[in-house]
């Protein structure tokens, strides 16, 4: 019984350290697109966690609890979750249309729900550039 | 009080007072100017330095140079933010502009478009890369989102100068029973149309136009055009579509293009062929002719 009751402390000190070293180490990406989102699980259709906008600066971890090719662990605020390694940018991009028309964009009064729609335009869509 | 001392004692106290002070200088009171502290060793090196020569040196160490380059880019910052500052106040340019109001149109437009759903990869990714690659369409940059709608069969919108953002229905390409290839030479029509500009004939409000890159009254932020634009845009992807003419056109254009590939002119005419037939027999397609007129003349231009 006490054996047993080492074994778990033993367990949960284990998996709580490594919680630790997950979110020990990052680096500071920006992200690139118009608006986007942080994704409960790696995947483009999972639910969002939060809403971010371009130019939005974002700690990606070295490790991640479920790690899926193509895709960041990352913390926007509060929030942890998974964005598409593609969307995040080592700099602040050159343009971004909020930053660079704020006025105008302003002046469109977008609501919640268009945010939320703009971010998933990028989720969906399925991209590429024809060869050179 | 009268002193008690000997007046010889007395007398040569007062001689004593008096010398004493005579001794004492107080030189302002006197009208005279302080004599300055004694110069110090740095001092006179400094006054020892002549100017001109300083000059020189830091002439010769280029830090004048480096001084001219450092000010040249300062004054080079403050332009660049000046003009950051005053770009605040201006409605976009007519590049940053399309792919804004594009994107803004399909949020706005999201719940009837049904874009947003889960889906499984189609390969149409693949297949229209390869087929845009075989026919030397190179250096597009393609954004295709796949409907679960019939409200738009197939649609280009514009964006930046080489990116073109492509609509299709998935219920549209599974009724038609459209290959891979076939679906490929469906979105290049579309292709020809973005390549013609038709979309900004088509789009009727031109409010806009006047706008873009131009100053904004701060008090006023006019952005009616905006929702005009918008709502422009619906009516023509919705309801309006192409003309006869622009359709024509078109099939020539994919004549052309697939002239020497046999195996795509093949493909295209089965598309042709399927859309034909299908516009004829099912009722849920009827408008589909009117926004793309017309399905059995094409066949017949493109046989021509």
């Amino acid at each position: 019984m006490v054996k047993n009751l080492f074994f778990i402390i033993a367990v949960i000190i284990f998996v709580s350290s490594l919680k630790l070293t997950i979110a020990e180490e990052f680096d500071v990406r920006y992200f690139a697109h118009t608006f986007g989102h942080v994704h409960k699980t790696p995947f483009a259709y999972a639910d969002s966690k939060t809403t971010i906008q371009c130019g939005q600066a974002i700690k990606v971890f070295s490790k991640s609890p479920s790690p899926v090719k193509d895709w960041s662990y990352v913390k926007v605020g509060e929030e942890l979750g998974h964005i598409q390694t593609s969307y995040l940018l080592k700099e602040k991009p050159n343009f971004c249309f909020q930053q660079k028309y704020p006025i105008f964009f302003q002046s469109l009064n977008l609501d919640l729900s268009d945010l939320y729609y703009w971010g998933r335009i990028y989720d969906h869509a399925i991209e590429f550039t024809s060869g050179s | 009080m009268r002193s008690n001392l000997p007046p010889v004692v007395n007398l040569c106290g007062r001689i004593f007072l008096f010398l004493f002070l005579l001794s004492i200088e107080i030189p302002t009171a006197l009208g005279e100017t302080p004599k300055p502290s004694p110069k110090i060793e740095e001092e006179e090196k400094l006054e020892e330095l002549k100017f001109q020569e300083l000059k020189d040196v830091i002439k010769r160490d280029k830090l004048a140079k480096e001084a001219k380059k450092l000010l040249e880019q300062r004054q080079a910052l403050k332009k660049t933010r000046s003009k950051l500052e005053m770009d605040r106040f201006f409605y976009p340019s007519e590049e940053d502009f399309w792919k804004m109001v594009t994107e803004l149109w399909l949020t706005k437009n999201a719940v009837k478009l049904k874009w947003e759903f889960e889906k499984s990869d189609l390969g149409i990714g693949m297949a229209f890369k390869k087929v845009l690659e075989d026919l030397g369409i190179r250096n597009l940059s393609v954004r295709l989102l796949v409907l679960n709608s019939y409200e738009v069969p197939h649609m280009i919108l514009p964006s930046k100068s080489e990116e073109a953002i492509f609509l299709l229905s998935l219920p549209f390409i599974r009724e038609m029973d459209l290959s891979k290839v076939e679906i490929s030479l469906l979105l290049i029509e579309d292709y020809w149309r973005w390549k013609n500009k038709l979309f900004f004939d088509q789009v009727t409000e031109k409010g806009y136009q006047k706008k873009l890159g131009t100053k904004m009254d701060p008090k006023k932020r006019d952005v009616v055009f905006v929702g005009k634009l918008l709502d422009s845009m619906s009516d023509f992807v919705f309801n309006v579509g192409y003309t006869f003419d622009q359709q024509y056109n078109v099939t020539k254009q994919m004549k052309d293009l697939l002239n020497t590939n046999k195996l795509y002119t093949k493909a295209y005419e089965a598309l042709l062929k399927k859309r034909q037939e299908i516009v004829i027999k099912q009722n849920k397609f009827n408008d589909y002719s009117r926004r793309y007129p017309s399905p059995e003349m094409q066949l017949k231009w493109f046989s021509k």
